[in-house]
């Protein structure tokens, strides 16, 4: 195989490339939506939310195989998991840390803990191996030279009908809550918002998130205890190159990242992915850490 | 003077009683007791480091007190929340950081206005300070933070209108604005006060500004109150400074 091939990019596999990086993309961009909530609000490294993922995919695919529930009541039950995992971190966890004076530190530590003792875990009761969810195989479609599948589609959608969900909750009364404790914790207090319920808000919403990532991972590719880090730490690099605190644009930075990705296959082999993000991190932090995109209000 | 009396005629709005507070075991305050009647403004001077803005953060109950009680409206508010003591009718705006910088103003206005659950009672209020700082409704959509010093100052002023404040603590609100703004800004406190029954506990280091729309003047010093007198009496010193 070769690993770089720079001239003989055919037309056709350049536009299947786009396709995938859409997919990609999109997948991304909810990865870095779900990261951003909750570090945008609450300044946790929430590393935890690798296990949070994990959970949801294996609680989803035990109860449809295991307890042989329907799919569809499977994944709502996978969904809720992933809700009530976040929130008991937060509130277990970060606000015990928190209360007794913990630094940022201490409970990135502790975060990092949970991530690698909660897919231990998984791995004890499931097994190493990898677990498929019984979804059964997707229709192909093929449109000229370019194949995707249905999981592809309803990646896609779903992925940006929640981050849309999400921006849209921006103007509700919570949403605001939470722009404000994001931007001046005392301040918010001062005005009357609990930040601590916020907080617990930004880890349900980011939770359900996740969650809903993993069981849309879950549907092209067996789900193993280990599955969590990666997409946990390319969610915080969306965050990182969208600016830390600019939740808007986290989605973003995230589907650029999909599709740079997805492009950099035309010279590069897929062996090389990993470092491709690494380095667009890299770059980004060096040239502009304020943020990949131009500086709008919040 | 006339306008002391009248205020302790009627019920006062806040009485603090021997408060003690401090940051861990270090306690700031050591008895620090004051008043503040309806539509009052009372002034509490003194030096850097007296203990004036842990005082109003002790009031507002962003500090938790170590002994002391603390009456509003009646009430005893000693162990209610700072969110229970905006509901009832509480404000503080702190002299660094009083406005959401990277918020537009009126996401601003609306946050102050985070408590009330009626739309229409917070369309009426934000028409008011519009009517007030008409500025505030011009520049509606700029980013807070890009604003003039003097215009964030208004703004911070107008955010603690919208919770429908009736006490109002203020921290410096003179701090980094121009000197011919601050006149203003103190006579737009002052109004408010008068037109509408604002009590308003001041914490200021400019006494020349503060001292002629003020009440009652608390001295505050190395943590205790050590003298209270009316606003006539303190302009008459010239010598405000042994105090301190």
């Amino acid at each position: 195989m070769h690993l770089i091939s720079a001239a003989g990019a055919s037309p056709s596999l350049v536009l299947q490339l786009v396709v995938s990086g859409v997919v990609l993309g999109s997948f991304y961009a909810l990865l870095g939506m779900s990261v951003s909530v909750i570090y945008s609000t609450t300044k946790v490294f929430h590393f935890a939310h690798a296990f949070v993922y994990t959970a949801a995919a294996y609680v989803a695919l035990g109860t449809a195989s295991v307890l042989g529930l329907p799919i569809v009541l499977a994944i709502v039950i996978g969904l809720i998991a992933a809700v009530v995992l976040g929130v008991t971190i937060e509130l277990v966890v970060y606000r015990s840390m928190r209360r007794s004076g913990a630094s940022s530190l201490g409970i990135f530590l502790a975060s990092l803990g949970i991530s690698i003792a909660g897919p231990n875990l998984i791995q004890i009761i499931f097994g190493p191996d990898g677990r498929n969810l019984p979804v059964g195989n997707p229709t192909l479609y093929t449109v000229g030279t370019v194949t995707f599948t249905t999981w592809d589609i309803v990646t896609v959608v779903v992925s940006w009908v929640l981050i849309g969900g999400v921006l849209a909750m921006r103007r509700s009364r919570w949403g605001l809550a939470s722009i404000a404790v994001s931007a001046n914790r005392e301040l918010s207090a001062a005005v009357g918002i609990s930040p601590q319920k916020i907080y617990v808000y930004a880890f349900a919403v980011g939770s359900l998130l996740i969650g809903s990532a993993a069981i849309l991972f879950t549907l092209n590719q067996a789900a193993t205890p280990n599955m969590g880090l990666q997409p946990v730490l390319f969610g915080f690099i969306a965050t990182f190159l969208a600016g830390v605190g600019n939740q808007k644009t986290a989605p973003l930075a995230g589907f650029v990242l999909g599709m740079v990705v997805s492009l950099s296959g035309i010279w590069l082999s897929q062996t090389f992915q990993t470092a491709v993000i690494f380095g667009l991190l890299f770059v980004a932090l060096i040239v502009r850490p304020q943020g990949i995109f131009r500086k709008a209000a919040v | 003077m006339e306008r002391s009396e009248k205020a302790q005629a009627t019920t006062d709005r806040l009485v603090a009683s021997n408060l003690v507070c401090g940051y861990g075991k270090h306690s700031v305050l050591h008895d620090v007791s004051l008043t503040v009647g309806a539509g009052e403004i009372v002034t509490i001077l003194g030096h850097n480091g007296a203990g004036k803005t842990t005082a109003l953060k002790a009031l507002f109950g962003l500090l938790p007190l170590q002994s002391g009680v603390v009456i509003h409206d009646g009430q005893n508010i000693t162990k209610s929340s700072t969110a229970s003591r905006v509901r009832g009718g509480m404000s503080y705006t702190s002299a660094t950081s009083a406005i959401f910088r990277d918020l537009t103003v009126r996401q601003n206005l609306e946050l102050g206005a985070f408590t009330v659950r009626d739309s229409k009672v917070r369309a009426e209020r934000l028409a008011r300070i519009h009517d007030l700082f008409p500025v505030l409704k011009d520049r509606g959509s700029a980013v807070a933070g890009r604003m003039s010093g003097g215009q964030q100052r208004l703004l911070s002023i107008g955010l603690a209108l919208m919770s429908g404040a009736e006490l109002m603590l203020l921290d410096e609100p003179s701090l980094g604005i121009a000197p011919s703004l601050v006149t203003e800004l103190f006579e737009s406190i002052r109004a408010l006060s008068r037109d509408a029954g604002l009590s308003v506990v001041l914490v200021e280091q400019n006494v020349g500004a503060a001292l002629p729309i003020s009440d009652r003047v608390y001295y505050l010093r190395a943590g205790e109150i050590l003298l209270s007198e009316s606003a006539d009496e303190a302009r008459a010193r010239d010598d405000w400074w042994e105090l301190f």
